[in-house]
Formats: structure tokens, sequence, C-alpha cells
């Protein structure tokens, strides 16, 4: 390891490759709303309520109307989205074997899928 | 492709900003594991309110509960974290504060954290 040349900025900031442009802004787009959705949701579960309320019958009240439907759906997707792909980048770092970071990446994949998956039939067909 | 990380962090030399990244990611991996976590037990709500709510006695003991409230605090930093970095993105020329942005961070992320988890803590031993 080459160790004369300046230190490299950090990670999280280094500008990806093009193909990855989109994922940079992705990244920080959703997080920024992730971080008001997820304020919400502490403030509404833990301050407004209690976490212990909340039951099926608090949940099925609240997901009627759509915009609590909306905001909880969102703020499943855009988290695992989100996530996930910040699982896949620690995994870019930190495997370098070429054969295991296809094995790591594909089931990051396949993990992200399913519960994406999940959440999109909870959010939708509850 | 290469792998991106050095072999040694100490290539970048320490300092305040090294532990920031290195939060940033743990907490971003507990936040992950949370964020699964959490969807598996909304889901069983499609089983039905019988079988929710059985689930969910189970999940609402104290050791769970103190989980979720590291949880809320590792977000809280997460975010925080996320936020700086975002506005240094915006305004490049913020890195020259780079050190009085980490510890306005900081500032903000004890001034939530703590009455937060205190909150937290007292509705527990409450219930």
């Amino acid at each position: 390891m080459i160790v004369d040349e300046a230190p490299a900025p950090p990670l999280a900031r280094r500008p990806r490759r093009s193909r990855d442009a989109g994922w940079w802004l992705f990244m920080r787009v959703s997080g920024v709303l992730l971080a008001v959705l997820v304020l919400g949701h502490v403030l509404d579960r833990f301050l407004i309520h209690d976490v212990g309320d909340v039951d099926y019958d608090f949940v099925a009240r609240r997901w009627r109307n759509p915009f609590w439907r909306l905001w909880d759906g969102a703020l499943l997707g855009l988290g695992l989205a989100h996530g996930f792909h910040g699982l896949r980048i620690v995994v870019e770092d930190l495997v370098a074997d070429p054969r295991r970071r296809l094995s790591a990446l594909a089931a990051v994949a396949v993990v992200a899928g399913v519960t994406l998956a999940l959440a999109a039939i909870t959010v939708v067909g509850v | 492709m290469r792998r991106v990380a050095p072999e040694r962090l100490e290539v970048y030399r320490g300092g305040p900003g090294l532990w920031a990244f290195l939060l940033h990611r743990i907490t971003g991996l507990v936040l992950v594991a949370w964020v699964v976590m959490f969807t598996v037990e909304q889901s069983t709500l499609l089983l039905g309110a019988d079988s929710h709510d059985r689930f969910r006695d189970v999940l609402t003991t104290v050791p769970f509960r103190l989980v979720e409230l590291a949880v809320v605090v590792a977000a809280l930093y997460h975010a925080l974290n996320g936020l700086r970095l975002v506005a240094v993105d915006l305004w490049p020329a913020a890195t020259a504060r780079h050190r009085q942005l980490l510890q306005a961070q900081v500032a903000v992320f004890f001034a939530a954290a703590v009455p937060a988890a205190w909150i937290m803590l007292v509705r527990l031993f409450d219930a």
C-alpha cells in the first residue's frame, strides 16, 4: 500500500464513477427526506403516543388515512433503498476478492429485494 | 475493480473526521438491521390482529425497548452527520469550517439525544 500520497477524502464523500452518479444523488436526496420522515415517526411513536400502545388497531386506524400510509410507505421504501445501498458501499469498500465481493453483493441484493417486496405488500395490503 | 478502502485506517491520520465517518457507517449498519427487523414485524399485520399483537407483546419487553432507544440515538447521529455531509456537498467552502461543523453537530446531537433518551426511559419504566 503506497502511503506517500495525500490521504483520500472520507469515502462517504468521494465522488463515485459516473455510473454511480445517480446513486450519489439518491443517497443525499433520500437521506434528507428520511431525516424528516424518521423524525416525524419517532416523535409520533415515542412522544405523542407511547410505543407500547401501537397495536394492530392503532395501525389499522392510521392507515385508513392515505397520508399515513404514504408516510410509512415512503419511510420503509426510501429507508430500505438508502440503507441497502449504503450496505453495498460498505461491502465494496471492505471485500477485496472479486468473487467474494460478487457473492456478498448478490446476497445484499437478494435480502434487499425480499425485504422491499415484504414492505410493499404490507403497506399496500393491510 | 480494486478494493477502495486502504489496508490500514492509519492512512487517514485519525482525527475527528475519521471518527465521524466510522460512526456514520456503524450507525448505518445498525439502522439497516433495524429497518429489516421492523419490516418483518410490520408484515405480521398481514396475519391479522391476534398474531400481530402477540408478536408485539414479545417485542415490547424491556430489553427490546432499550434496543429501540439505542436505535433512535443511532438514527439521530446518522441523520445529523448525513446532513452535515450534504451541507458540505452543497457548499464546499464550508470545509474551511470543518471543525466548527463537527462541534456543532456533536452539540446538537447531545442536546437532542439526552432529552429523547430521558423521555423514552421514563416512559419505559412507567409502563
